[in-house]
């Protein structure tokens, strides 16, 4: 049940999916992979909505130059665990919200544990050999993983539901070549509330989604697209044959 | 037979800002021979700059930084640059996106 104080807090937005659709906001477990510029937005917008319980997991610690785009982080927290900050500042922001952060590094040995019975992973990553892991323990698990990803002025991003849609190997068969990115902040932001937004309106059974579409967006020319995507049978991650 | 590319994002705007382009091959073709025909006779470089920096398309023939889709799919699920074409054929070109 939402308290007096839960339904004024989020009277905005119940106007758009009702007290039944926070009812699910306030029971859902989102796990979050990755605390640095995708991470600062989606977990600053899914705590400020109501999600109920957020584990977001990072194992790096702050640096000067993470300060332009991860939001969450600021000027007094360099030299400390983002796990940390993350979690000071997401309670901080709606104390409705369980926050646990976890300060360990996503292996294919520990996701599964670290997901838990969570109910869908959010791709705040920053590399697609972690990536790949979320894939595969998202359709280990049935769950729902919510792609993102930036570079420069440009952006990514996807929904993927097991045994429904093209999975995130079935798009990249093979991992693109990792590369220090440069990065504008707003990308982050623009990314990540697109994640969010299929986030809630997944758990709010509200709209489409972005399920076999990859979503770009081209900040330089201030346009989105979208290409249509299959699931590859063979693929091996998700594929049947 | 002819075949539609979509572009995408920078590779989009080295190909003149257009959204679809209709190419002409001869059959049979395949991504490989469209590649080609797309650096010969449309202007796609081998590298395009993005910013300060530089992004590789390719290294001699081979791809470097372009996802290649056919009909939806990833040409690495299929025959690679030997993927056969048919006359129809939809063939998305997009700059893959690694950060976060």
């Amino acid at each position: 049940m939402l308290t007096e104080n839960e339904l004024k807090r989020y009277e905005r937005q119940i106007r758009i999916f009702g007290g039944e659709g926070q009812e699910r906001l306030k029971n859902a477990k989102v796990f979050i992979a990755g605390a640095g510029g995708l991470g600062s937005s989606i977990s600053i917008y899914l705590a400020a909505a109501g999600i109920g319980r957020i584990r977001i997991v990072d194992h790096e610690k702050i640096e000067l130059s993470n300060l332009n785009r991860q939001i969450l982080h600021w000027d007094k927290d360099i030299g400390k665990k983002k796990a940390a900050s993350a979690e000071e500042k997401l309670k901080k922001i709606n104390p409705y919200v369980r926050v646990e952060a976890i300060s360990e590094t996503i292996e294919e040995n520990n996701v599964l544990a670290l997901v838990d019975d969570f109910d869908l992973i959010v791709d705040a990553m920053d590399n697609f050999h972690t990536r790949y892991i979320l894939n595969r323990a998202a359709i280990a698990k049935n769950i729902p993983l919510f792609h993102g990803a930036i570079n420069g002025l440009y952006g990514q991003a996807t929904t993927i539901i097991p045994g429904k849609t093209a999975c995130l190997k079935c798009i990249f068969p093979e991992p693109p070549p990792s590369m220090t990115f440069p990065v504008i902040g707003a990308t982050c932001g623009v990314i990540g509330c697109i994640q969010v937004t299929e986030v809630i309106k997944h758990l709010v059974k509200m709209g489409s989604s972005l399920e076999n579409k990859l979503l770009l967006w081209d900040g330089l020319n201030t346009k989105i697209d979208e290409i249509e995507i299959e699931r590859t049978p063979s693929c091996e991650d998700c594929g049947w044959k | 037979m002819k075949v539609t590319v979509k572009p995408f994002l920078f590779i989009r705007d080295a190909l003149g800002d257009q959204r679809e382009i209709e190419v002409k091959l001869d059959s049979p073709a395949t991504i490989s021979d469209l590649l080609t025909t797309l650096r010969r006779d449309y202007g796609l470089p081998d590298e395009i700059p993005v910013g300060r920096g530089v992004f590789k398309l390719f290294d001699g023939n081979e791809v470097r930084n372009m996802v290649v889709l056919k009909n939806a799919r990833s040409i690495k699920s299929l025959e690679g640059l030997e993927t056969k074409l048919e006359d129809g054929a939809e063939i998305a070109l997009f700059p893959p996106v690694v950060g976060g």
